[in-house]
């Protein structure tokens, strides 16, 4: 059994990135890893609380995402007690609070490619999600079943210049991504790619099924819905900080084996299935064109492409009626006691996918949780970049491998050159 | 999992977007940026992201966040804790 120690100044202090590498026998580097061990996992300490706070919990925990676990946990405690969302009022409110916060964290990302752009989109992007939270940083949004209401009407009316203008930042920021391209020397991904996809097989962020694809283009998961998930992927590790998942029925990676190794994140989100809004479908056609196959190349493209797509969701939400008017399924229904079952939650965001799994015991308690997070499941990919880039002698690509797998640490965001890296030996 | 602890700002210089602010966080202080918070002042509660402080927190959600916080660690206890 291990042990761990949960230390705030850790936490706090959690700037610093670092590459673990070894060496093989001829002393040359054979394989390296991105140190997570700044990100616990927390699952141990959610066990015996009632399942309906757990998302609360969570969301407070994790800061960073606090939408993003608001409503995978909210989606969660709906499949355990098996609540369907009826308000198209609810909805319409989820889908723009998941959108915006989508785009506000992709234009964080962009501030390399053009400042000023990126902080324009940033900050349309941050009215969106306060008008969606109900201005609290931890979400006041949805509720098992439903949402806490409709949004003012004037206030909605006020977004919608600002959503036009970051429309045109957001494609300002998608015409620099091809000259701010750090990763076009990044070695091809072997694996599969998953991503969330509407009833319609297009990719949606809040979607309802999980879509999965080989480097080939092949559909490996065909839209599955979350009660699959528990059978689906399993942990090598369980429990641990990188746990290493895998799509369970094409096994564990390794020794040249791709097994059910997989990615998340934008440029699974692009290569998995076509986009529903106009302008980023054409700029998805056109990043796709220019590399065929599994490239990890032109992430900062991929981004800008996702951001474009979530801005045009956005403000296609600010015309919809049901979102600032109530309807007859806008109160929020009597939830079921959560006794027993296991409930599953998922949302695609910023970084990728990211899911919930929770058991209840008979008394509604958590008996056991499974939190997966994009971080953990892309850190087999990034490793694997590490790994060929320190073999081929590339350290000064170290960074841009970190940019496109993303790691949910504050220097995924740093400027160009600001990433402070190192590497260490492990024995 | 990425945790976020909040910090409060207790000191503001410069000039945007070049301003930067000293936060308290726990019983440290550290220096941050504010390039993404313009509005932010003295007093305001923020999460910090790789020097930058990137999210404005209203009061409530700060002292909720650190009282969970404050919650599981005296669970846990001082000391090491197995998982």
């Amino acid at each position: 059994m291990s042990t761990r120690t949960l230390r705030l100044d850790a936490v706090v202090d959690a700037d610093a990135a670092q590459v673990l590498a070894r060496r093989g026998a001829d002393g040359a580097w054979a394989e390296a890893r991105f140190a997570l061990d700044s990100l616990p996992r927390i699952e141990p300490l959610l066990r015996g609380r009632p399942v309906t706070d757990v998302p609360r919990i969570v969301e407070r925990l994790c800061g960073i995402c606090p939408a993003a676990h608001h409503l995978a946990g909210v989606r969660a405690l709906e499949s355990l007690t098996g609540l369907d969302v009826s308000s198209a009022t609810a909805r319409a409110r989820r889908r723009l609070l998941h959108h915006a916060t989508v785009a506000q964290e992709h234009a964080r990302h962009l501030t390399h490619v053009s400042g000023p752009e990126a902080r324009a989109v940033h900050a349309a992007a941050t009215r969106l999600v306060a008008a969606a939270s109900g201005d609290r940083h931890f979400p006041v949004c949805a509720v098992p079943g439903g949402s806490t209401g409709p949004l003012d009407a004037a206030r909605v009316a006020g977004l919608r210049g600002p959503v036009a203008d970051a429309l045109d930042a957001a494609a300002a920021l998608l015409r620099g991504a091809a000259s701010a391209e750090q990763g076009d020397g990044l070695p091809p991904f072997a694996g599969h790619d998953l991503a969330l996809v509407d009833e319609d097989g297009r990719l949606d962020l809040l979607g309802t099924r999980l879509r999965g694809r080989d480097a080939e283009g092949r559909l490996v998961v065909a839209d599955v819905a979350p009660s699959a998930w528990p059978a689906l992927v399993s942990e090598e590790r369980p429990g641990a900080s990188a746990p290493r998942t895998f799509l369970t029925y094409l096994g564990t990676p390794g020794d040249g084996r791709v097994g059910g190794a997989y990615r998340v994140g934008p440029l699974a989100q692009l290569r998995v299935a076509a986009l529903s809004t106009p302008r980023a479908e054409r700029a998805r056609r056109a990043w796709l064109a220019a590399r065929p196959g599994a490239a990890a190349g032109g992430a900062t493209t991929a981004r800008a492409v996702v951001l474009l797509h979530a801005l045009e969701v956005a403000a296609a939400l600010l015309e919809d009626p049901a979102l600032t008017s109530a309807d007859d399924m806008t109160a929020p229904p009597v939830v079921p006691p959560a006794a027993g079952g296991t409930g599953v939650g998922w949302v695609d965001g910023a970084r990728g996918l990211l899911v919930h799994l929770y058991v209840a015991d008979a008394d509604g308690r958590l008996a056991d949780a499974r939190i997966t997070t994009p971080t953990a499941q892309n850190e087999r990919w990034l490793g694997e970049l590490l790994s060929a880039l320190l073999r081929a002698g590339v350290g000064s690509g170290l960074e841009a491998a970190v940019r496109a797998a993303d790691p949910c640490l504050p220097c995924s965001s740093a400027p160009v050159g600001g990433m402070h890296l190192t590497v260490a030996e492990e024995a | 999992m990425c945790l976020g602890v909040p910090a409060r700002i207790v000191e503001v210089s410069g000039v945007p977007p070049l301003r930067s602010a000293v936060v308290e966080q726990g019983d440290a202080r550290r220096t941050t940026r504010l390039t993404y918070l313009p509005e932010a002042d003295v007093g305001d509660w923020v999460l910090l992201q790789n020097g930058f402080a990137v999210t404005l927190l209203d009061e409530e959600s700060a002292r909720e966040s650190l009282a969970l916080f404050g919650e599981l660690l005296d669970e846990m206890g001082a000391g090491p804790t197995s998982s």
